[in-house]
């Protein structure tokens, strides 16, 4: 049993399509299915260190830690659910690839141990995010879809570069012979390093200022794609910014300086969403405001915060899953995703979905988003950072006014239209829900899950 | 005169200068053009730019292919005197991914001026909110 | 004619913006020493008992790093994936070259089956001289452009056999790799026997991933040139 099984069989499984055209949907649903017993299998020998190739400390290594596997897993389990509610649909052959191609290429960022190879799966994950937002081939899908590879392009120049510095300077590759020699080389070609790969994964993994490409993109793709990019994507280049950077060592200016884009991402994007008019740019502005609460979370290396992150990484991933493809279905109905078309449904089951959801990401008990703020925030509370709670709290009350905005919108007196859903979709879309409860009840096992996951974390490079 | 052109230290100079000089203009060239051609182009550019960095910094005056020849006049074994092969595998796969993505991006470029015929940056406005 | 252009103050500002950080990044970099030791030269090292193959860039991409290979492969996949997804159905439109040369017409009957032995002879040979899967793919594809360019709408390709070459190839190439698992515990172990150096069957798995890579890479450029020169529409 080998970790590369966990990206190869997806990639097998789409090369593959031209055998099995009739029956995608369901190979798809197989093939996460495997995937998941296949990651379940790793549970025991953490860590684990794994050689490609030839047996030496020369060749590529993918590394499982408890962090990388969770995240694996996370994937694995967000791509299960998205299969699970595309059974609904017919089969779709771009669909079935470009997931696919989505999927490994997330699982081999998170599981490489190899710059140049963590470049390539980077790569491999851009061009089906590009694709993924062309599909619906109209002109707002190629406007985004250009603009996406333009900043794109810009990242991965970058990255290149540092990894370029890297190689003329240290000789080596792979990430743990990095991090024992970068000390030694000259302090200004250090920074250039870390500012390159700072630009480089800082464009993907949406961090203000570089972020004022997202929101369009996302009101540019259909609901589908901007389901998988809010629930997978970005949490992938998430944790391999954070992997290098704990893996490196980096001085703690750095980190307080990461701190400090994280709370100016978090409060820049909360504000933005109040004067949206369209659903899919309210919640985008919602995803970069989360995304702002766990870079500030990750950059403190506390580990009561870093717990209440992973935690939060967790329930983000399957809220906005679910939030998104709800608005994928009312996406269906009506054609168009502005705010009014919450004031034009009639379904007791989506509007019961749409209000877990926002409850959860607003952190209102007993949902699971709840249960991450409040160990963020005692996080803080126990290393005594009184304004970043205020902070949080303050653009908390910002978040709940559009959020219950578009609640009330339910409300209102207007003519409404009765919404046909599928029985699968609702089984996925409830599953999802009563997962958010359950997690708002029973937090402990998950807690317990990211306590073990946080301290593997801290370790860093020790962990091989 | 030129001989000093036979010296590595001085060549690396050259190049990196060189390539920098190419990477500046490309980087304003994605910053201000309006074509959308021309910026795809700046891209291809600024990385082609780093390609010639690393490689020409691995080049050293003495130093001969890495690739072994058994029979015939000159026989070489591999030894340290052979160039470093890394870095030409690497930037092999490099240009393959970046012809790749500049592929697809100037299809994406056709396609849209076919629905819209328009190819300038600043005219691209559908994905502009519409305040009602 | 009129040539003063208007240069913007946008252009002026950013192209100064951009010389500063230029010119301070040359400072960083034009003194420093490179490190002596690198990934390349240790490898070069090993090169001759661990693949017994001559040329060691080939050795390199295929089998030290033949990961980084499969994830390039699929790039390439997927690029023309997606780009026949948006150009649609390639039947339905015209070549826009439309000269009726005679001279090409002659000279690409003689010239196409000599190119395309010379690209068979590098993917083949990837493994002794310079070459490799890569390049003997795309002289295979600039044949299959050279008819194009000559016969205008009179030539069609078969995307069946174009979609059944890239599966099989690229399937053959991470089956190869899981071969690899299998028998030596290792994704991309050397199962194969690898024989004396300077041999043609030689080194292991090399030519045969050499092979794949080859057969991918010809079919992909040959689909994605007639991509690209059939769009006008009817």
């Amino acid at each position: 049993m080998s970790l590369v099984y966990l990206v190869v069989l997806p990639l097998l499984a789409s090369f593959l399509t031209p055998l099995f055209k009739n029956y995608l949907k369901y190979i798809s649903v197989i093939l996460n299915l495997a995937l998941l017993y296949t990651v379940f299998s790793f549970y025991g020998s953490l860590p684990l260190v794994e050689n490609i190739g030839f047996d030496s400390s020369l060749s590529i290594s993918f590394v499982a830690t408890s962090g990388s596997l969770f995240f694996a897993t996370l994937f694995i389990v967000v791509s299960l659910l998205f299969s699970l509610y595309n059974l609904a649909n017919q089969n779709n052959k771009a669909i079935f690839i470009v997931t696919n191609m989505l999927l490994a290429s997330v699982i081999g960022l998170v599981l490489s141990g190899d710059i140049f190879n963590i470049y390539i799966f980077f790569e491999l994950a851009s061009i089906s995010a590009y694709i993924l937002t062309s599909l619906n081939k109209d002109k707002k899908a190629y406007s985004a879809a250009i603009r996406y590879m333009i900043i794109g392009g810009v990242a991965s120049i970058f990255l290149l570069l540092a990894i370029v510095l890297i190689y003329l300077n240290i000789g080596s590759l792979r990430l743990e012979t990095i991090a024992l020699n970068f000390n030694t080389i000259d302090l200004k070609i250090q920074f250039l390093v870390l500012l390159s790969l700072f630009i480089g994964f800082g464009i993907k993994a949406e961090i203000s200022p570089l972020n004022f490409w997202v929101v369009d993109i996302y009101s540019g793709s259909s609901s589908k794609a901007a389901a998988l990019f809010s629930s997978i994507l970005s949490k992938s280049y998430i944790f391999v910014f954070f992997n290098i950077a704990y893996i490196l060592n980096i001085e703690p200016i750095y980190f307080n300086f990461l701190v400090f884009i994280g709370v100016l991402s978090f409060v820049v994007a909360e504000i933005s969403a109040l004067s949206c008019q369209e659903t899919k740019r309210i919640f985008a502005y919602s995803t970069l405001g989360q995304i702002g609460i766990l870079f500030l979370a990750f950059s403190y290396g506390d580990i009561d915060i870093l717990t209440g992150a992973i935690f939060l990484v967790a329930i983000h991933s399957i809220s906005k899953l679910m939030l998104f493809l709800s608005l994928d279905i009312l996406e269906n109905h009506f054609g168009s995703t502005s705010i009014d078309i919450f004031k034009k449904f009639n379904s007791l089951f989506l509007t019961t979905i749409f209000a877990i959801g926002f409850l959860s990401l607003l952190g209102i008990p007993p949902f699971g988003g709840f249960i991450a703020k409040l160990t963020i925030l005692k996080g803080f509370a126990s290393i005594e950072q009184y304004s970043i709670i205020a902070i949080i709290l303050i653009i908390s009350v910002v978040e709940a006014v559009y959020f219950f905005r578009l609640l009330g919108y339910r409300y209102e007196n207007q003519a409404k239209e009765d919404i046909k859903i599928p029985l699968v979709q609702k089984l996925s879309l409830g599953f999802i829900a009563i997962t958010i409860f359950y997690l708002g009840v029973y937090p402990d096992w998950l807690l317990d899950i990211s306590h073990f996951v946080a301290s593997s974390f801290l370790k860093g490079v020790a962990n091989v | 005169m030129f001989d000093i052109f036979n010296e590595t230290s001085f060549l690396h100079t050259i190049i990196t200068i060189g390539s920098f000089i190419i990477f500046g203009i490309a980087i304003v060239g994605v910053l201000t053009r309006k074509n959308l051609f021309k910026i795809f182009l700046s891209l291809s550019i600024a990385e082609a730019s780093l390609f010639l960095y690393f490689i020409g910094n691995h080049f050293e005056v003495s130093k001969i292919a890495p690739i072994a020849n058994i029979a015939g006049d000159n026989i070489t074994t591999f030894s340290s005197s052979m160039a470093d092969p890394v870095p030409q595998a690497m930037i092999l796969t490099t240009i393959v991914i970046a012809i790749a993505i500049l592929a697809l991006g100037l299809t994406f470029v056709t396609s849209y001026y076919k629905l819209t015929n328009n190819i300038d940056i600043d005219k691209m406005d559908e994905l502009k909110e519409v305040k009602s | 004619m009129n040539l003063k252009k208007e240069i913007k103050l946008h252009t002026i500002i950013s192209s100064l913006l951009i010389s500063f950080m230029i010119v301070t990044l040359l400072g960083i970099l034009l003194n420093f020493n490179h490190s002596s030791s690198s990934l390349g030269m240790e490898l070069l090292a090993i090169n001759e008992t661990q693949t017994q193959s001559a040329n060691a860039v080939t050795s390199v991409v295929t089998y030290f790093r033949g990961l980084d290979t499969l994830g390039e492969v699929t790039i390439l996949f997927l690029s023309v994936f997606g780009i026949s997804y948006a150009i649609g159905d390639a039947k339905s439109k015209l070549n826009i070259f439309k000269d009726e040369n005679q001279l090409l017409q002659i000279g690409v009957k003689i010239l196409f089956p000599i190119i395309i032995l010379f690209g068979i002879y590098i993917v083949l040979n990837g493994h002794l001289s310079p070459g490799g899967g890569f390049q003997g793919g795309v002289i295979i594809a600039s044949a299959f452009l050279l008819k194009f360019l000559a016969y205008g709408e009179n030539i069609k390709i078969n995307h069946k056999i174009i979609s059944l070459l890239e599966s099989f190839s690229a399937a053959g190439f991470i089956l190869t790799g899981v071969l690899g698992v299998l028998v030596m515990d290792r994704f991309f172990g050397n199962f194969l026997p690898l024989g004396k150096m300077g041999d043609f069957f030689s080194a292991g798995i090399i030519p045969l991933i050499y092979i794949f890579v080859g057969l991918k890479v010809a079919s992909e450029i040959t689909a994605l040139a007639e991509y690209f020169i059939k769009v006008k529409d009817v």
